[in-house]
């Protein structure tokens, strides 16, 4: 059985929940409390798949300052990525078209899926999906409204991502 | 006799040098095989990484540091000597205790005698400087995070303060010139009780219509709140548009009666099913009738007529009131937008209607259009979804929430 080993790049600006849903993700859990990531963590979730197993290597990239002076560099070699927005605040929108420009020089033509997080914050809501759609349909990517706190949307991100590694493989 | 330092073998000096350097500062290194497999380390990388669960040499790299996963052409660059380093700053370590280690980890080219013997990997641990950049980051994003929910709470606290000032101004004239009118109507028909004179039913018939008027403001109030703060639910339902014409006529016919008007109605003998909110579309029929016959002149004529056409209904409101040129016409949706022709008259309206029935109107996939021309009358056309034709949609109780 095959073993493949994958690096996937989350991004977005700082506190739209990048490393929530990674711990979601792989840990399975969820912590109100805020802390910034500064520089990157590496995490591993293992898929079985039908040929074997695919190790997803999930690199959470601080946001905003001090992605801009260290991280583009780490954009080397990811095989897919995961753009993030909040939901409840509409300037980390604007930041999408940022971080998919960087992708598409350092990584052209990977798959890349956009998330619009915080899904939870119902009442707080300031980005609609027609926002999202219009954010999103230039680098032909598509979205989804995901909750790292319910863990709304957060498996079939991952899901759908990793069933478009296997395409383009 | 013992060596002195100048005698020393430089690669002894260097081993020695680098055995000092990791004793003060906290650093590791191994020696990475060109086939990318570790080959050696420093006695303290496992301790560095706090893993010793099997031994190190002979790994491939990016099983033992998954940040080298992806790397492996970076790492062949630097092996070749086109690149002249390879780093990784920050990675995060979770210790066992639930802290975190920042650790750097540098790859350069390792030369012997002219030929490439590999990499060199050094890994340091930065964490003490990584913390405190860490706290000065944490504030920094805090502080961010509450400028930002100041600046929604500013614009909010104006919006709040701009329908305050709205809601003042409509008591103060707008919903105050009906219930004025209704006092005087009323006062006539006690008084004409009192004398024993009959009912005066043209009395009745304008109370009535400044009542509708009433509740007609009142709904637009709220509806403007709705929309303001994102908060509008639409409740899509298959309902019969020639029904809730009809149910709407009957409160405006008062008011059309009033001013001499002829109010017709063409409507299909079979119901026009349309799949929207019933309670919404009677706020639009409601805004867009009485607009109608509220500006069209005494023995004036308000006709509306309803046609099924592909997959909508149309909807047509026309009247022969003093019409409006092209560029009132294109402001005619903005909120709070009254032409100064309505402005000068003695009509009553707070530029609201209008921009309601658009915002309801496209929360449910349809559309308006007005066609006018000074002196010729207006044309409001409002198409709605067909109830077959809606698509997925249109199933029972679906919700949709429209956010601005």
């Amino acid at each position: 059985m095959a073993v493949i080993q994958k690096k996937i790049c989350l991004l977005g600006d700082f506190a739209v929940g990048k490393t929530s849903l990674v711990r979601r993700y792989v840990e399975g859990g969820f912590d109100d409390k805020y802390l910034s990531t500064i520089g990157v963590k590496i995490v591993r979730r293992s898929l079985t798949r039908p040929y074997g197993t695919l190790h997803l290597v999930i690199w959470d990239l601080a946001g905003s300052d001090e992605f801009s002076t260290t991280a583009p560099r780490y954009l080397q070699g990811t095989a897919a990525a995961l753009i993030v927005c909040d939901l409840t605040r509409p300037q980390t929108l604007a930041s999408f078209q940022f971080y998919a420009d960087l992708l598409q020089a350092q990584a052209p033509a990977i798959p890349q899926i956009f998330l619009g997080n915080k899904a939870d914050l119902v009442a707080e809501r300031a980005l609609s999906d027609a926002d999202l759609q219009a954010a999103c349909a230039p680098y032909g990517g598509r979205y989804l409204l995901t909750s790292a706190k319910t863990g709304e949307h957060v498996e079939q991100a991952f899901s759908l991502l990793a069933d478009a590694l296997e395409v383009a493989r | 006799m013992s060596a002195t330092p100048t005698d020393l073998d430089p690669v002894l000096l260097a081993a020695r040098a680098a055995a000092a350097f990791t004793r003060t500062h906290r650093l590791a290194y191994a020696h990475i095989a060109p086939d990318l497999t570790i080959a050696r380390a420093s006695p303290n990388f496992e301790k560095l990484l706090d893993s010793s669960d099997t031994p190190i040499e002979g790994q491939p790299l990016t099983d033992r540091l998954w940040g080298f996963i992806g790397a492996e052409e970076d790492l062949l660059a630097v092996l070749r000597g086109t690149a002249p380093d390879y780093m990784l700053e920050q990675v995060n370590h979770e210790l066992p205790d639930g802290s975190t280690a920042y650790l750097t980890y540098r790859v350069t080219r390792l030369d012997q005698d002219g030929e490439t013997g590999g990499l060199l990997l050094v890994i340091e641990d930065v964490t003490a400087a990584s913390i405190l950049q860490q706290h000065v980051t944490q504030d920094r994003n805090e502080l961010r995070l509450v400028q930002t929910q100041l600046s929604h709470a500013i614009v909010e606290l104006q919006r709040l303060n701009r329908f305050k000032s709205l809601v003042l101004s409509m008591a103060a004239h707008d919903l105050r010139s009906p219930l004025t009118v209704v006092r005087g109507y009323a006062d006539l028909l006690l008084k004409a009780l009192e004398r024993g004179k009959p009912v005066d039913r043209e009395a009745i018939a304008t109370i009535l219509a400044q009542a509708d008027r009433l509740n007609q403001m009142i709904a637009n109030l709220l509806n403007l709140d709705q929309i303001e703060r994102g908060q509008l639910i639409i409740k899509p339902a298959p309902c019969d548009l020639n029904e809730l014409v009809r149910d709407v006529t009957k409160t405006i016919s008062p008011m059309a009666a009033l001013g001499g008007l002829s109010l017709l109605l063409d409507l299909p003998g079979t119901p026009t099913r349309v799949y929207a909110d019933p309670d919404r579309v009677r706020q639009i029929l409601q805004n867009v009738m009485s607009n109608a016959v509220k500006y069209t002149p005494s023995r004036g004529r308000v006709e509306i007529v309803i046609r099924p056409f592909e997959d909508e209904a149309i909807l047509r409101i026309t009247d022969t009131g003093p019409g409006m040129t092209q560029a009132q016409v294109a402001r005619l949706f903005q909120p709070y937008y009254r032409t100064d022709d309505a402005r000068e008259s003695q009509i009553e309206g707070s530029g609201l209607g209008l921009f309601i029935v658009k915002t309801l109107v496209d929360a449910q996939h349809g559309a308006v259009a007005v066609d006018s021309e000074p002196g010729r009358g207006t044309t409001l056309t409002l198409m709605l979804p067909l109830a077959n034709s809606a698509g997925d949609g249109q199933d029972a109780g679906q919700e949709n929430s429209r956010r601005r």
